[in-house]
């Protein structure tokens, strides 16, 4: 079976991107079956679609708008009714400079 | 006929005759998932105290003289990738294992102004992605006709409950053949409706360009009552169209006398089971018997649809998935940083196949393949759809094949993502053209198991199909399907 | 070698509508943590985007105000990166289709007028505010995050890198937000975060038409700031180019404290946002008929405004410009122009007592009644109250919305010239100060005038001085 090398050298790339963490076992599967669906999916390809418009929704959507009006907001214990990173009236985050090096 | 065999228009003027409560029905089926449970495994989480406490407050409105929607008292499963409000909706993910969310999904809310009582969410594939429901972080659900083999996917959970008789209709979501697959394999009726038809609002997105929520139901009567009260447009979902909504139920007795149908070749390819292809050509041969016109047509890029779906699907799942970061809502876990505790979060909460697909979208969507792969689906999109438009010309009606063979064995496909996913091959072509298509049970194969026939309509001409599928339930004798559960199988 | 900066600014403005963008969450600013919120603009599992017409129409007005090509037909596309202000981890924003593209704006510059070009407009979602334990981002061991902001609708202006300065970006930036207050999309205070600019600069030798390599500059929270930073940012970019040092691209922040640029990362490949379009959305279309509409409703901009009343009135260009500075106070001053013709007068009052005291009452110019102003401009050209009295009252007036004329009458503030009141007084300060009495009969011209000046106090100024003259020299 060939594998396509591209994949296993971008999957951290990915993973950043996407936010995954994947363990090692994990990574060599996901590889592996990425790399499957690729040669598949590379087939789209071939299909001369020369001057062919993009079709992002499948039939025609009326212009719709919402009027300019305040509607009710969730109350507190919905808004954190399911989160356990509640501090207070907000939400608590680790550390968000972390991978950035500082002063450089 | 006990009441959990029944159909939902039986149960549905039983009620109005008063002849049965509310609770009565409800019960039944509470009953009914008691002793099937166990073995098929449709549900996530049963909820008979609220179904209970729905179908009280029918009754009262019933003796009280109030107006009642037909459904009113009759039960309902809903796919537990669509929200109810109070009631936990996990999506079969552990992420979502405690999410509970505030508002009910706009379908959900419909169901139960009509006062349909909530038995439960059903079992799904992780997020909704799969063919199969083994990959529910849970439990895979088994099929009622025989427990060794799949319900189907996504929305197995939903077909398996209303097969085996634990809710007389379910809600399902097909966003590449999800509702008609599983009825396939179950023996069901179950309907893609056109894109735009039904409203997406509180339906957790898998592909937000393909999602729909579809009825699952015995009969095709059963799915256009059903379909009736969840078309229209919504206020919270700009997808949805204005089209009129027309009488589905009053479609039904017009037979097919002077349809035009075109029997799709490309559904009927050599390697599919000679079982199935026979049903389609008596399905046809009966259509054309009875007053319909019946030509083969073919859809020529729909070659191509594997490849256009699965890019499409993937590139807008890896946004849509995004959300899953684990700091409003769902799973979280602990992290040094930002970054480590989104990763963590993702990486513990999310299935195989989840992750595959949104590493997959990840990289089409990369600024440098975006046009090669996402643009180029689009296009190829494009293509697929004008098949569709001028196969409409000629034609009211499509049939093939939903399935290339019925029910497979769990754990058969588990490793092999391709294979799992060319077992798709005839229904998700219909998705990206945003038309509808039901599936309707036509036969069995020699084992005993379920085929299911497609019929597919123009868009927002679900009545055409309804008619057609109608007619061959009736053709093929009155009476639903029924499996005979047993523990061992067949 | 000498360079010359170039810098291009990218500016963020929210847009004042009730509801935000996407869901009908209030935007009122100030509001308790997390209280505006939704399951839809919390990106709750479900939940879809619904456009706000009021948003579009906001950023058409704008964007017509700004000269642009506002496009028939928009698509709204989702930007995906992971920050924990973003609940969706994408934004709602445009890419490939903006609302709008090119448009200029015409800035007075200290070389002289010029257009500074634009090179798109777009609509899309502002994300949440993020409250960092510590001083700041960097040494923070975590962070707070309030939603009420998430999903309030943003314009985003890019210009062409054709500023040359901080000054010129301040300029620029001044200029911009008079013309969006008078559009009256926005509150544009950069304070309250309603007006928000990131800048690129990079140098290039003076004269020459390359691009430099550049910094983008961040945190830039005050008018000042943009000028400050981006002067500092030209002056450490030189002196490296000096040193025969390299530069690099990277992102800094603006410290306030420290009045330096902190280099946060380098910017080795851009970020991979992976844009496409909104399957939520449909595209934004937009007839031509609605735009031609929109354009005709356009109000008066500021810089026609400007040379309108500089012409009209014989205004200064400072004059001028301190009085458009706001389209309700140009409103003001051309509607109390309208009857009162001594226009000297009215402008020295408009942009001096009444500015003044706008700005201490923090209330808007459309609050006072320009009428009230004649009036009381009235009442002191005849004479019916003095100088002094006129401050007070445009004080009084401006506070409470109290007419002048019926100030004066509560308060009897008006001129005391009758016989019956002034002559106790007369009397009282003849006995009171005999030494000047004694004096001006001596024929001392100037004791005539102490007299009076006590009288004077004693009325807190509102004794007709010549009614005073009269009766003490009667009396003496």
């Amino acid at each position: 079976m060939s594998v396509e090398p591209e994949i296993e050298q971008e999957l951290d790339g990915l993973c950043a991107l996407a936010c995954l963490h994947l363990e090692a076992a994990e990574k060599k599967e996901i590889a592996r079956h990425l790399n499957e669906l690729l040669k598949v999916l590379r087939r789209i390809q071939d299909i001369d679609t020369t001057g062919v418009e993009p079709t992002v929704h499948p039939v025609a959507l009326p212009a719709r708008f919402r009027e300019d009006e305040v509607e009710a907001s969730l109350s507190p214990e919905h808004v954190f009714g399911n989160t356990a990173n509640r501090s207070d009236q907000y939400f608590h985050v680790p550390r968000i400079a972390g991978d950035e090096p500082e002063d450089v | 006929m006990k009441l959990f065999e029944m159909t939902a228009l039986e149960l549905s003027r039983l009620l109005q005759k008063k002849e049965v409560s509310a609770v009565e029905v409800t019960q039944s089926f509470i009953e009914r998932a008691g002793e099937v449970e166990p073995l098929v495994q449709a549900y996530i989480t049963r909820t008979p105290e609220t179904a209970l406490a729905e179908a009280e407050a029918v009754d009262e409105k019933r003796k009280r003289g109030e107006a009642l929607h037909p459904l009113a008292g009759v039960p309902l499963a809903v796919k537990d990738n669509i929200c109810s409000c109070g009631v936990r909706t996990t999506c079969a993910s552990r992420f979502l294992e405690q999410y509970i969310p505030p508002e009910d999904a706009t379908v959900v809310q419909k169901a139960r102004a009509a006062g349909m009582p909530l038995l439960g969410k059903t079992n799904l594939d992780e997020f909704a992605m799969g063919s199969s429901t083994e990959s529910s972080a849970f439990f895979p659900t088994r099929n009622p006709w025989n427990l060794s083999r799949v319900p189907g996917g996504s929305s197995g959970g939903s077909a398996a409950a209303v097969s085996s008789g634990s809710a007389p209709l379910a809600l399902g979501s097909d966003t590449g053949g999800s509702v008609r697959q599983p009825a396939a394999f179950c023996g069901v009726v179950g309907l893609r409706p056109t894109y735009g038809r039904v409203s997406r609002a509180g339906l957790i997105a898998l592909a937000s360009s393909l999602d729909q929520a579809g009825p699952f139901a015995l009969t095709a009567a059963d799915a256009a009552l059903f379909l009736q009260l969840i078309a229209g447009q919504d206020r919270a979902d700009f997808t949805t169209s204005d089209e009129a909504v027309p009488s589905y139920l009053a479609a039904l007795p017009k037979g097919v006398q002077g349809l035009r149908v075109g029997l799709l070749v490309e559904n009927v390819p050599d390697h599919f089971d000679a079982e199935i292809i026979t049903a389609i050509q008596e399905a046809a041969k009966n259509l054309a018997d009875n007053g319909a016109v019946v030509e083969e047509v073919s859809l020529p890029h729909t070659g191509a649809s594997l490849e256009a779906y699965h890019l499409i699907c993937a590139a807008e799942a890896s946004s849509n998935l995004g959300r899953f970061d684990g700091v409003i809502f769902g799973r979280s876990a602990a992290g040094e940083n930002i970054n480590e505790m989104y990763s963590r979060s993702r990486g513990e909460g999310l299935g195989p196949e989840v992750k595959r697909r949104l590493l997959l979208g990840t990289y089409i969507l990369c600024e440098s393949r975006y046009e090669a792969y996402y643009m180029q689906a689009m296009r190829v999109r494009t293509l697929i759809r004008r098949d569709y438009e001028s196969a409409f010309k000629r034609f009211d009606l499509l049939l093939g094949a939903v399935t290339p063979t019925t029910a497979f064995k769990l754990g058969e496909k588990l490793d092999d993502p391709l294979a799992m996913y060319h077992a798709d091959i005839c229904i998700l072509h219909g998705p990206l053209a945003g038309v509808p298509a039901i599936s309707v049970p036509y036969g069995f194969d020699s084992g005993g198991l379920p085929i299911g026939v497609q019929l597919t309509a123009a868009p927002f001409r679900e009545e055409i199909l309804f008619r057609a599928a109608h007619f061959l339930e009736q053709s093929r004798g009155p009476e639903p399907l029924r499996p005979q559960l047993s523990p061992s199988g067949s | 070698m000498k360079y010359e900066a170039v810098i291009g600014l990218e500016i963020h403005v929210e847009l004042q509508t009730r509801s935000k963008i996407f869901c009908g969450c209030s935007t009122a600013f100030g509001a308790e943590p997390n209280t505006n919120c939704c399951p839809g603009c919390l990106g709750l599992p479900g939940t879809l985007p619904v456009l706000n017409r009021r948003a579009v129409e906001y950023a058409v007005r704008a964007a017509l105000a700004l000269n642009c090509r506002v496009q028939g037909k928009s698509v709204f596309a989702r930007k995906n990166y992971f920050y924990p202000d973003l609940p969706k981890a994408y934004q709602i924003s445009q890419n490939e289709q903006p609302l709008a593209w090119g448009g200029y704006l015409e800035v007075d510059f200290p070389t002289g007028s010029r257009r500074v070009n634009l090179q798109r407009v777009h609509l899309e979602e502002e994300a949440g505010k993020l409250i960092h334990a510590g001083d700041s981002i960097m040494s923070a061991a975590y962070s707070l995050v309030d939603y009420n902001r998430a999903g309030v609708p943003l314009l985003e202006i890019v210009t062409a890198p054709e500023l040359h300065s901080g000054r010129e970006a301040r300029l620029f930036l001044e200029e911009l937000r008079t013309l969006l207050l008078y559009t009256g999309v926005s509150d544009v205070k950069m304070e309250e975060g309603s007006l928000r600019c990131d800048a690129n600069i990079s140098l290039r030798p003076a004269g020459s038409a390359g691009l430099g390599i550049r910094t983008e500059v961040k945190n830039l929270n005050s008018f000042r700031a943009v000028e400050q930073a981006l002067n500092y940012e030209a002056e450490r970019q030189a002196a490296i180019l000096a040193d025969g040092g390299e530069l690099f691209t990277a992102t800094c922040h603006w410290d306030d404290n420290r009045k330096a640029t902190v280099v946060m990362r380098k910017k080795e490949e851009a970020a991979d946002y992976r844009y496409f379009p909104d399957p939520d959305l449909p595209p934004l279309i937009l007839e031509r008929s609605y735009i031609e509409a929109m354009r005709e409703q356009l109000p008066e901009l500021p810089r026609e405004r400007r040379q309108r009343l500089r012409e009209s009135f014989n205004l200064s260009d400072d004059e001028a410009a301190m009085l458009t500075a706001t389209r309700e106070l140009a409103d003001f001053f051309e509607a109390a122009a309208e009857s009162y013709r001594d226009y000297r007068n009215l402008v020295n009052w408009v942009q001096g007592d009444l500015v003044y005291r706008l700005r201490e009452s923090g209330k808007r110019a459309d609050e006072i009644s320009p009428a009230m102003l004649v009036e009381l401009l009235e009442l002191l050209d005849a004479g019916e109250i003095n100088r002094p009295v006129a401050k007070e009252l445009l004080a009084e007036m401006v506070k409470s919305g109290v007419s002048p004329r019926k100030l004066v009458q509560q308060r009897g503030l008006g001129k005391i010239s009758d016989q019956e009141s002034l002559l106790p007084l007369v009397e009282q300060v003849i006995a009171e100060n005999p030494d000047a009495v004694e004096n001006y009969r001596k024929g001392k011209e100037k004791a005539l005038a102490f007299l009076v000046g006590k009288v004077m106090a004693m009325t807190r100024g509102r004794a007709d001085p010549q009614e005073l003259n009269r009766l003490f020299r009667e009396k003496l």
